[in-house]
């Protein structure tokens, strides 16, 4: 009897269950596997690497934004704070008025300010994060318009392109790319090994549970989108050292890009469930369609489409793995 | 197994998807990145006879078969000065030319497009493909291609300098022969320039960049586009009787962008001398921005005699917010020749445009793309025409810059 207890409650490992349960890294095999058939080239050290220097923004806001779905919010406007970011640093260091440690310092603390000013519009005002985010989105981007009054200021210092942009650790890194897995690894300790990261699970996951067992959430709420003001300013550098310049519509798609690269991940957006490792093959698969179709010479029209799909297949997965649950 | 059939035939249409993306051509092989010469010896003058025929042997030879196309704008041994060019507007750029001269050239090319002395592979990168003016860039650039017999890459960049910046790369580890870009944002261009540089790939650019540096660029006379703009509109007023005295109106782009400025500088100039007369400026980026702009401006400045759209989104938006109001007194003028604007044109609603042709500049991109791999001299900058449309000539316009296709035909309908 005891037996047969045991292996009706022991889960059956099935081929579903695997596709389903490492969807990110399969659709990822699957890309590089066909984009490599169609162009050898993809796989060539020096195009991967390429690969994760154009994703290194991209991760990085995304980091910030899997601690913010998993909370069951939204942050539309850290494309904005990083254009806040990119132009702000570049007319403080332009014409040496400051050193650029001090201007990286001040958009530092400008950045975390608009993060802040998310969060607790969003906890205070008792207002959706998504309809706060949204306003949000449009006046940082309409501060970044109006500091320059629309003109891109180029940025003249040799080794901050070299730090944040075109540099390379060991003349073969790109520097982005080191930046991003540092805050990678950090964000994965943070999520996963932290009462903050415990927090942020527990209110994504049940808010009214948490609220029982005495978590603060507003304050826990505000701390996240606060932070996602400091990767928005990782971010912001990194775009700004990649164009040599500061410019107002820089990051423009980089909400889009950071939440599709989240989700696609698998963290769900009715938060609860986040993975750090899971954004990092998110974003992956994301930077890995954009140079794939980029070597196939694929019109605009046709990556939207394919990109749509790939984030239809994940989620048409990520639904079925509930369902399953 | 039939649990597995929607992830299976998701997969399946997904990489049948990504497979029909892939362009007729071989893989190319990976790198070696070799060096190019990236400057084309500039001592040659141009001739005013057709190129005569020389041995293929001798690069340093080779003659130019375009220059009976043509007409050098200052000294042939002189490289243009972009940068004052731009500081006349008030824009800020840095940008060396490595082969001197600048010439204008027919609408037309009356030369043949330059064939290729090796089998080059050239990538090119479109900043946008999504309307009128990017796509036919984009297929005159392919049926160029094919004249000329080189292969090329194609990217389309969608205004995205991230994604114009990584095609270079990986073209720069295909080890392409030469690049052609028109920049998705002016100055972040310059990472894609340095590394093309760097590697020693010849560049051309289709419109100017303000930082990085090129071997040659293919550009409109953006100022002279802004004059004809003004001169349009100042002739229809001055026809109508109207008192040379109120508000003009032009509308542009909410960030600076040089092309919008140089063209600016043209418009306003020819209003300088008439000094009741005041120009306001309004932006927004889309038709519909424009047009809500123009709507409030209608009402906003009750002396207005006169509108200028600075480019196609702006005119659309203003052209059908004028005749929602019915306010047909108001004179508008425009830059661009994309099809409403020249229906437009013919009904009544619009003086004038300054045009110029989404053909010319990709063949000329290509012709100077191929004379310098091929050792022939080129020169720094071509200038392409433009061309004053009104109504009396707008039915030849059309046809002309949509080869094939009759105004009449697309007011009916018959065609797109």
């Amino acid at each position: 009897m005891q037996a047969n207890l045991e292996s009706t409650s022991k889960p059956k490992i099935t081929v579903r269950k695997i596709i389903i349960q490492y969807r990110t890294l399969l659709i990822l095999a699957v890309l590089m596997v066909i984009f490599t058939l169609l162009r050898p080239v993809f796989l060539h050290p020096a195009n991967l690497l390429a690969i994760l220097k154009n994703m290194s923004y991209v991760l990085v806001a995304g980091l910030g934004m899997t601690f913010i779905i998993t909370l069951g919010g939204l942050d539309l406007s850290v494309g904005s704070i990083a254009a806040v970011v990119a132009v702000g640093f570049a007319l403080l260091v332009r014409g040496g008025f400051l050193p650029a440690i001090v201007a990286m310092l001040i958009m530092l603390i400008v950045a975390m300010a608009l993060g802040f000013v998310n969060g607790a519009v969003s906890v205070k005002g008792k207002i959706e994060p998504f309809l706060v985010t949204l306003a949000t989105m449009n006046i940082y981007r309409g501060l970044a318009l109006t500091l320059t009054k629309g003109k891109p200021v180029p940025i003249v210092i040799p080794y901050f392109a070299d730090i944040f942009g075109n540099g390379r650790l060991f003349n073969l890194i790109p520097t982005p790319v080191v930046i991003s897995l540092l805050l990678l690894l950090a964000s994965w300790f943070l999520f996963t090994y932290t009462k903050f990261g415990f927090y942020v699970r527990s209110i994504g996951g049940n808010q009214e549970a948490s609220r029982v067992a005495g978590i603060d959430i507003a304050r826990i709420k505000i701390t996240a989108y606060t932070m996602n003001g400091f990767f928005a300013f990782i971010s912001g550098l990194i775009l700004a050292a990649l164009m040599n310049s500061g410019l107002p519509d820089a990051g423009r798609d980089l909400a889009m890009d950071s939440i599709s690269g989240v989700i696609l991940g698998g963290t769900a957006i009715s938060g609860g469930i986040g993975t750090i490792w899971g954004t990092l093959g998110g974003c992956l698969i994301m930077a890995s369609l954009n140079n794939g179709m980029s070597l196939l010479g694929a019109q605009y029209h046709v990556q939207i489409l394919v990109k749509g799909l790939v984030i239809v297949l994940a989620v048409l997965m990520d639904n079925a793995l509930k369902s399953k649950k | 197994m039939k649990k597995y059939t929607p992830f299976v035939a998701a997969l399946l249409a997904f990489i049948l998807l990504i497979s029909a993306c892939a362009p007729a051509v071989a893989p190319t092989a990976v790198p070696p990145t070799e060096e190019k010469p990236a400057e084309a010896p500039a001592e040659e003058k141009p001739a005013e006879a057709p190129a005569e025929e020389k041995p293929a042997e001798a690069p340093a030879e080779v003659e130019n078969p375009n220059v009976a196309d043509f007409t050098y704008v200052g000294d042939a041994d002189v490289v243009f000065d972009l940068n004052g060019w731009y500081e006349a507007v008030g824009v800020e750029a840095a940008v060396e030319i490595r082969n001197p001269g600048a010439v204008s050239v027919p609408d037309e090319m009356t030369t043949p497009i330059p064939t290729a002395k090796e089998k080059y592979t050239i990538g090119f990168s479109v900043y946008y493909t999504v309307d009128e003016v990017g796509s036919m860039i984009l297929d005159t650039m392919k049926n160029a291609a094919e004249q000329a017999g080189v292969e090329l890459l194609v990217n389309d960049a969608n205004y995205d300098q991230n994604a114009q910046n990584q095609a270079i790369e990986q073209w720069i580890l295909q080890g392409v022969d030469g690049v052609i870009l028109a920049p998705c944002d002016f100055t972040g261009v310059k990472t894609a320039l340095d590394a093309l540089e760097k590697a020693g790939i010849p560049v051309v650019s289709l419109n100017a960049p303000l930082a990085g540096n090129v071997d040659s660029l293919v550009i409109g006379e953006t100022v002279e586009q802004g004059a004809i703009a003004g001169s349009l509109l100042e002739k229809a007023l001055l026809d109508s009787g109207k008192e040379m005295k109120g508000t003009i109106v032009y509308q542009t782009l909410p960030f600076v962008h040089p092309n919008a400025a140089t063209r600016a500088k043209g418009f306003v100039d020819t209003f300088t001398k008439y000094p009741d007369i005041k120009v306001e400026e309004l932006t927004g980026i889309s038709p519909e921005e424009h047009y809500t702009a123009f709507d409030g401006a209608l009402k906003a400045y009750p002396d207005m005699i006169g509108a200028w759209g600075l480019y196609s989104s702006a005119t659309i938006g203003m052209m059908n917010a004028k005749e929602a109001n019915n306010r047909n007194d108001i004179l508008l003028s425009s830059v661009d020749q994309d099809k409403p604007i020249l229906k437009g044109i013919k009904d009544g609603l619009i003086v004038g445009t300054a045009a110029y042709s989404s053909i010319a500049p990709a063949n000329w991109c290509m012709s100077q793309m191929v004379n310098l791999l091929n050792g022939a001299p080129i020169p720094g900058v071509v200038f392409y025409a433009n061309m004053a449309i009104t109504p009396e000539n707008v039915a030849e316009a059309f046809e002309h810059y949509y080869p094939g296709k009759t105004l009449q035909d697309y007011i009916d309908g018959k065609v797109q």
